[in-house]
């Protein structure tokens, strides 16, 4: 008993937490410490047990699996988590690993990488469900964007076009508020934004809240 | 007349509006019709009186020359027949020349004329009536007799001199000469001179009358005799023109005399002597008559003309009164204007600066519940509700400072108080009027109970209308969280079970079993994946669990893998995450829609943003591509085109949420879609 892994598991699905079990079981390292079909009782459950790992899943009554992973990161921090769920959303996945999840599994696929996924986690790894893990290596996140540049040459009327434009003003709004054609206005749009070396709308707002536009509100 | 100047008399002429002619100006037409062609034919007579007189005139010159003729060629003859007689004489027969002499000089003294003979083969004596026998004179004859002369003795006959100076009489003559034939040779020329003074005398005592003149010339165009001035024009020759127009037998012809007046002559040559009569009238006196019948005429026309266009006019006028249509002719009577001002669909009244009631039609008096005459004296505010007269009369004082035409109470519901004190919705147009300087309100009333009840109909079904649209909308959303929620948590549980429990059952099997079983899974794991997609399009799960701006951020991602176009998402969670649920909804489905759209129209578009900001509480959804972007109202002007966007439901989600769409697109640019959701401030800071 002394060198088999302790799992407990949560899930508010009987059946599947009875499918679980009898998957874990039939591994003859692996042993079941602890069941919980929601989320305060899991975090109960985890505290005294202090297993290896803990198998949770994300939608579930009480506490949603994410905040139980925050918090069994600060509260037990030798129970290592593996979120078991059946979203699919990357969303969600950076949510899990940003909470302190070791591992994210869909149960689409437990049956076949359950065990695998249990055992990369136990021996320190970090496992991503191979359904999921190609959307996230593909993704360049917004956030590792250059810093942008500090306001450089534009003119009055670039400014003034691009702070409104930014407020969410239609260029006809815009027109009438700053008295010049529309065309004028895509005009100034277009080389304010050439000059700040800015591409799109969000980067365009980033940009607006950085020096301070949107804060006239 | 310019084209402006007809168009303005066409419209002074008929009435406006209708091109229709007047009464007055129809009679006038009809006058004129008549008269015009009557004074054309008395114009048309005139004038042939007018050459009749002129005919009459040209027919006097006529026998005054004939007359003139005659008497001229009778003192020629009967000098030439004197000649004759004198040429017979015994004295020259037997060459007695000093008998002839006293002979002679007793004829010459008795006619006043001068007798001369010479002996043109002897001598150069010449024996004269004119001096006496003893100082008959030996003289050199003036050219023009002497070629008069020749002329004679050539022919044998008389012969009429042209006019010349007497060298014996000292004064301007002719002479009439004839030859004494002796033996075929001129032994004498017999003359006898006659002092041009005779023919002046025949013009003198037959003056041709007044404005007339009368001349005789000789064959070299000198004057003989004139009817005037003869001693002053005698012996000159005549104008060259003259002479050369003249040089036929007899004719007509204008010309002026030579002291420049315009004459119009008739003239004659006389035989034997070659001799011109002519009598001429001067052009004004042949004209003057010609003129002044013109002149009469033109003016008793025109007056009479005028006379009767006006007297037409004026009594035209008069009927018009009487009998013309209205509005054509005429304007209404009191009677008429009465009836049309009471049968008008529309109450009016009219109240002056003070505003007492002057005047009301029937409808307006119905309309309230008045008896005629009932209001008349009252102040308007008789007619508005108690509570608002004080702040009629004020606005009442404001309107009368500055009169312009409006409708009254413009935006505000106005109401009438009827004499039993019931109100109900009316609807005012104020019209001032000055006449001279008093000011004058007229107010036309409308009573609009049944068309506020009409609108408040109207106004009830579209708000139920909407309720309802916004009632499905909403349930169908509820149906669409309630089935994915059924298919992702119960049936995808479920699922995982099964996957779960294949697996358990592995161990049991041998390799032909277990084969079988991994073909088992793979259905599992499809039967999983379509379950996933389908329960996520019906609605993600994730805008509850792990927020919208989360949802969002991870959806704009997922699209941009999908359809390989950069896609950015900027929202803030605070600024959305805690919005009602059907805003975050309407959010979320405005989006998908602008992306699907994006994907399909927009394919040059490579890079797409999506931003959710807050300015107050406005919430601001922007989403841009840089495609090509599109004629809007191109795009826009057919049905199906603005269906294959999604525009309409866009339009609509965001109407149930109190929002707006508006969409800017500029070809080479992009496209922007703009939406605009109204927050209370509490519901985002909760």
């Amino acid at each position: 008993m002394k060198d088999k892994t302790r799992i407990v598991l949560a899930d508010d699905h009987p059946i599947v937490l009875t499918g679980l079990r009898n998957l874990i079981e039939s591994e003859s390292d692996f042993a079941v410490v602890g069941e919980a079909t929601s989320g305060p009782e899991a975090l109960k459950v985890i505290r005294d047990a202090r297993p290896d790992i803990a198998i949770i899943d994300i939608s579930m009554p009480g506490m949603s699996g994410i905040v139980l992973t925050r918090r069994l990161s600060e509260e037990a921090k030798d129970t290592k988590i593996l979120v078991l769920t059946l979203h699919e959303d990357r969303a969600y996945l950076r949510q899990a690993l940003d909470a302190g999840a070791r591992g994210y599994v869909v149960k689409r696929s437990a049956a076949a990488n359950l065990v695998s996924a249990v055992r990369s986690v136990i021996a320190g790894g970090i496992y991503i469900d191979p359904a999921i893990v190609n959307r996230v290596l593909s993704r360049s996140p917004a956030s590792n964007r250059v810093p942008l540049p500090e306001i450089r040459d534009l003119t009055d009327r670039e400014t003034e076009v691009l702070k409104l434009s930014s407020l969410g003003l239609t260029n006809k709004e815009i027109s009438h508020r700053i008295g010049v054609g529309v065309k004028s206005v895509e005009t100034f749009k277009s080389r304010g934004l050439a000059k700040l070396e800015i591409q799109s709308r969000a980067d365009l707002l980033r940009y607006a809240s950085q020096v301070g536009w949107l804060a006239d509100i | 007349m310019s084209q402006g100047g007809l168009s303005a008399l066409g419209r002074y002429l008929t009435v406006p509006g209708s091109g229709r002619l007047t009464l007055r100006i129809r009679l006038c037409l009809i006058v004129a019709a008549i008269l015009a062609p009557a004074l054309i034919l008395a114009g048309m007579l005139s004038l042939r009186a007018i050459s009749a007189e002129r005919t009459h005139i040209e027919e006097g010159l006529g026998r005054t020359l004939r007359q003139l003729s005659v008497e001229i060629d009778r003192e020629i003859q009967s000098t030439t027949a004197l000649l004759v007689v004198l040429a017979g004489s015994h004295y020259l027969q037997i060459d007695d020349l000093e008998g002839f002499h006293q002979y002679a000089s007793g004829i010459s003294n008795e006619l006043g004329i001068q007798i001369v003979v010479h002996r043109p083969q002897l001598d150069k004596r010449v024996i004269s009536t004119g001096v006496p026998w003893e100082r008959t004179p030996e003289l050199t004859l003036p050219a023009v007799r002497l070629e008069a002369e020749q002329q004679a003795i050539q022919t044998g006959k008389t012969v009429i001199s042209d006019v010349f100076f007497g060298p014996v009489s000292q004064r301007l003559l002719v002479s009439a000469i004839v030859p004494v034939m002796r033996n075929g040779i001129a032994e004498y020329v017999l003359s006898i001179g006659i002092p041009i003074r005779k023919f002046s005398e025949i013009l003198e005592n037959a003056p041709p009358g007044e404005g007339r003149l009368a001349v005789v010339l000789d064959r070299s165009n000198t004057v003989v005799a004139r009817s005037e001035k003869s001693e002053l024009f005698a012996g000159t020759k005549v104008l060259s023109e003259f002479a050369y127009r003249t040089s036929g037998t007899e004719g007509v012809l204008d010309h002026t005399n030579r002291e420049g007046i315009p004459f119009h002559w008739v003239f004659r040559r006389l035989q034997p002597t070659g001799w011109l009569v002519t009598v001429g009238v001067k052009t004004a006196v042949l004209d003057a008559s010609a003129r002044t019948t013109f002149a009469y005429t033109a003016t008793a026309g025109t007056t009479l003309f005028a006379l009767a266009i006006g007297l037409t006019y004026l009594l035209g006028g008069r009927l018009e009164n009487r009998f013309g249509t209205l509005g054509i002719d005429r304007r209404p009577t009191r009677e008429e204007f009465a009836l049309f001002f009471d049968s008008a669909p529309n109450g009016v009244v009219l109240v002056d600066h003070n505003g007492i009631v002057l005047l009301t039609n029937s409808p307006l008096e119905r309309m309230f519940g008045y008896a005629e005459t009932d209001l008349l004296g009252q102040p308007v505010e008789t007619l508005i509700p108690n509570e608002l007269r004080s702040a009629h009369a004020k606005h009442r004082q404001d309107f009368a400072r500055n009169p312009v035409p409006r409708p009254m109470g413009a935006e505000r519901n106005l109401l009438g108080r009827r004499k039993d004190g019931s109100e109900f919705p009316i609807e005012v147009g104020l019209y001032p009027i000055t006449i001279q300087t008093t000011q004058y309100i007229m107010a036309t009333v409308i009573d609009i109970t049944e068309r506020s009840l009409a609108a408040k109909a109207l106004s009830t079904a579209l708000t139920e209308r909407d309720r309802l649209r916004r009632h499905l909308m909403r349930s169908a959303e509820d149906e669409r969280l309630r089935l994915s929620h059924e298919l992702h948590d119960q049936t995808g549980q479920t699922l995982t079970a099964a996957t779960l429990a294949a697996k358990d059952v592995e161990k049991f099997l041998d390799a032909e079993g277990r084969q079988r079983l991994t073909k088992l899974n793979a259905l599992l794991d499809q039967m999983g994946k379509t379950l996933h997609k389908v329960a996520w399009e019906l609605r993600p799960a994730s805008i509850d669990e792990l927020g919208l701006a989360a949802m969002l951020d991870n959806y704009v991602t997922d699209w941009s893998d999908q359809t390989g176009v950069a896609a950015e998402f900027y929202g803030k969670a605070e600024d959305i995450d805690n919005l009602p649920d059907e805003v975050r909804t309407t959010i979320y489905r405005v989006i998908q829609e602008a992306l699907t759209n994006i994907a399909k129209h927009a394919s040059e578009a490579n890079q797409v943003s999506v931003v959710i900001s807050r300015a107050g509480a406005v919430l601001q959804l922007t989403i841009d591509d840089n495609g090509d972007g599109f004629d809007l109202a191109e795009k826009l002007g057919t049905p199906s085109k603005y269906g294959s966007l999604g525009i309409p439901s866009m339009r609509e989600r965001l109407s149930m949420i109190g929002g707006a769409l508006e969409i800017e697109s500029s070809e080479g640019i992009g496209t922007t879609v703009f939406a605009r959701i109204p927050i209370e401030p509490e519901e985002a800071l909760l």
